[in-house]
């Protein structure tokens, strides 16, 4: 009888350490996740390009590398007045807002390097 | 024998509830971490300066500028006068906040445009005796105070504009 309960009570003892091995790895990979600079870099590139789109004027061409020095630019979205950029494969989710007077054009350049943002 | 089942039930059920409690927990640690490890990169101080200029920029090129044009014809959207384009109208003036004051040696005009919910804020710096106190929380506001000549007329002009969201 004594036995089955010391038994019983190690078996109880290592579900718990197991259940908060399991938490703890949890929150450290998403605390990781929040502060990987990736998605501030990705913030930052987002919030420069609506800024210098905000302040542009026709006739401006605005170049971007892909190979940039905050990661690789994979895709660049312009829709409804919003630049969402994709940096070493995180998809943007909100974008970032930019209000111009005038025509914003993104295009691609003939060797696939960069994005050019035409404002006319 | 019965004794033991009825145990084991019992253990397994109080096992169940410590479970639910640990993801509860859990789940909330996730949801406070989530707001409070979000790096925000704030740049609507440039962009409301920006805004600023460009409305100055498209005052001075209108000719013939009269406010009462804006008032009537574009419901006071001061943005919508000088051509900005936009998706939305109502995510603009949700977003903006933009206060025009005209004052002319015979007359003295204004217009508001947007959400003013944070206006009370600019009136607590404006009337409060320890201004430099409250400086930092003046994120996305800039105040351009200025003459220029207006339809031949010396005017002054002052614009404010805040950045909401």
């Amino acid at each position: 009888m004594m036995k089955n309960k010391k038994a019983t009570n190690s078996q109880e003892v290592i579900i718990h350490l197991i259940l908060i091995i399991l938490i703890t790895t949890l929150f450290v990979l998403h605390l990781s996740s929040k502060i990987d600079s990736r998605y501030i870099k990705q913030q930052v590139l987002e919030k420069q390009t609506a800024l210098l789109i905000n302040s542009a004027i026709p006739g401006m061409n605005l170049t971007i590398e892909k190979a940039n020095v905050n990661g690789y630019i994979n895709e660049i979205k312009i829709e409804k007045n919003k630049v969402y950029i994709r940096l070493d494969g995180i998809p943007s989710n909100n974008g970032y807002q930019f209000i111009s007077q005038y025509n914003v054009i993104l295009t691609e350049d003939e060797t696939k390097t960069k994005y050019i943002i035409q404002i006319k | 024998m019965k004794i033991k089942k009825a145990e084991s039930t019992s253990e397994t059920i109080i096992m169940m509830y410590r479970l639910l409690l640990l993801t509860i927990i859990v789940l909330t640690i996730m949801g406070i971490s989530n707001m409070v490890y979000t790096h925000t990169i704030n740049v609507k101080d440039p962009e409301s300066f920006v805004l600023s200029k460009k409305i100055i920029n498209c005052i001075v090129n209108s000719p013939g500028f009269q406010i009462n044009d804006i008032k009537e014809n574009y419901n006071s959207n001061i943005l919508k006068y000088c051509n900005f384009k936009y998706k939305n109208e109502t995510e603009i003036y949700n977003k903006y906040f933009i206060r025009l004051d005209l004052i002319q040696e015979d007359s003295n005009e204004t217009i508001l445009y947007g959400d003013d919910g944070k206006s009370w804020v600019n009136e607590i710096l404006k009337n409060s005796p320890n201004q430099n106190n409250l400086d930092s929380y003046k994120q996305g506001y800039s105040n351009i105070n200025t003459n220029l000549i207006l339809n031949q007329k010396q005017t002054e002009l002052n614009l404010e504009v805040y950045i909401n969201e």
